[in-house]
């Protein structure tokens, strides 16, 4: 019994220690890339004050520039100025947890690029977290979209892969501390339009 | 066995954690012999001390940075061209929720940063200043009742404690941390990236009472060794010069 303890916890010690975002970066690197012509590329709808979640590891790969990412494509709704991405951790201890910085390419009717939008929130100076009623830890951050914005692309900053940021954890018993989280090209993605 | 398992776990944690690589003193020289020095700066709480601590920090660390054959310029027209680069930024604010751009002050900052580089002619940037870090202490018989934090050691009970036999057996076996000053120097590139640090710890800004509950130094207690300074830049140039470095 102590013997198959220990295994355990050999395996869950080396399978958080394993790199998850070095294994995420060699995953994606093999991908095939896909969808350089925006105007093939098959939007979404999605309804306002919806959540919808997202796998990233499900969607396609496209190349964005200078690094490759997954990303979703999503016909923004009528009268809908706010966009919000919940970027969710991954991992089942807050200590080697891996999340997303997540990014948006704005595109007018034509999809033509109208702008490439970040965060405001700078992931160098620490990020606000949130532990929802359900135990999952999320960033959440909201863009405001261009008045002719028609189309969008929401993908990650793969360039950031490794990358630690720091958060302020609370848990579920109460109290905080400052704990440590990496970047990775992976994780799921709620996207909720206003 | 729990030893063992102890050990596991410390071994995995170590795995997974890399420390930053930082230039040394000859490193940082080599590639970046002329220096701009940004300002000195006092955390938050610590205002009231500022020019006592700038007159017996500022001079000595720059005095001891020329003499290690560093050329040291005042570069403290960065925060004027930042200041008019924020004043002349456009959506520094979200013009419907107010909301800050933190990511586009930072690039305004790099801007500023990479702007006063090529005015001056300098290398790289130097911060000074002082902050407040844990002391970290474990009471025992071997390591007593002293709390250290960079180089700098001191009790953490204050004088009203310390001879009380009460605390001392409440604190024993304890381990746990009280605030502590110190004196950084830290070295940037117009990137912002974080060449090279040094710190050196003064003085606790806080000690335990005999009643076991954290108690801040009077303002007019604090600060009055001088001799603490002295030390705390000796211990900040030795951090500097230790450093593994890049290879």
């Amino acid at each position: 019994m102590y013997r198959i303890f220990l295994i355990l916890i050999f395996v869950l010690l080396t399978s958080g220690c394993a790199n998850a975002p070095k294994t995420d970066s060699n995953h994606l690197a093999t991908q095939a890339i896909c969808c350089e012509n925006v105007t093939k590329i098959n939007f979404v709808q999605q309804n306002r004050k919806q959540q919808v979640k997202y796998d990233l590891k499900q969607q396609s790969v496209r190349s964005f520039g200078a690094f490759n990412s997954p990303f979703v494509a999503i016909e923004k709704p009528e009268n809908s100025r706010f966009v919000q991405v919940f970027s969710y951790a991954n991992g089942l201890f807050v200590n080697n947890a891996t999340f997303v910085y997540p990014l948006v390419q704005v595109y007018d009717n034509d999809k033509k690029l109208i702008s490439s939008v970040k965060p405001y929130e700078a992931w160098k100076n620490g990020l606000p977290t949130t532990l929802d009623m359900q135990g999952n830890l999320f960033y959440k951050t909201q863009f405001t979209l261009p008045t002719n914005a028609a189309y969008l692309l929401f993908y990650v900053d793969s360039r950031l892969v490794g990358e630690s940021v720091t958060i302020n954890w609370r848990s579920n018993v109460g109290g905080s501390d400052y704990r440590t989280l990496q970047f990775t090209n992976y994780a799921k993605v709620g996207i909720n339009f206003l | 066995m729990r030893l063992l398992l102890s050990f596991i776990f410390v071994l995995f944690l170590a795995g997974c954690k890399s420390s930053p690589t930082y230039l040394n003193t000859v490193q940082l020289k080599q590639q970046y012999q002329t220096i701009g020095y940004a300002g000195f700066y006092v955390e938050q709480g610590l205002e009231a001390h500022k020019t006592h601590l700038k007159s017996h920090l500022q001079a000595p660390i720059k005095a001891a940075l020329v003499k290690k054959g560093f050329e040291v310029m005042d570069a403290s027209k960065v925060y004027k061209t930042y200041q008019q680069l924020l004043d002349s930024a456009d959506n520094l604010y979200d013009p419907l929720t107010g909301q800050e751009n933190e990511n586009l002050k930072n690039d305004i900052w790099k801007q500023a940063l990479a702007q006063t580089k090529a005015e001056l002619g300098i290398d790289a940037f130097m911060f000074m200043g002082v902050d407040v870090v844990r002391a970290h202490f474990t009471h025992n018989i071997f390591l007593g009742k002293v709390a250290r934090w960079h180089g700098q050691e001191e009790s953490y009970l204050s004088d009203s404690a310390s001879t009380g036999d009460a605390i001392l057996s409440f604190m024993q076996g304890k381990q746990g941390y009280v605030p502590g000053s110190r004196v950084y120097i830290r070295f940037r590139d117009e990137q912002n990236n974080l060449l090279s640090i040094g710190a050196g710890g003064i003085e606790l800004v806080a000690q335990f009472n005999g009643d076991g509950e954290i108690e801040v130094k009077p303002a007019d207690k604090i600060f009055k060794d001088t001799a603490k300074f002295d030390s705390a830049i000796q211990f900040a140039l030795l951090e500097l010069e230790k450093h593994k470095g890049k290879k």
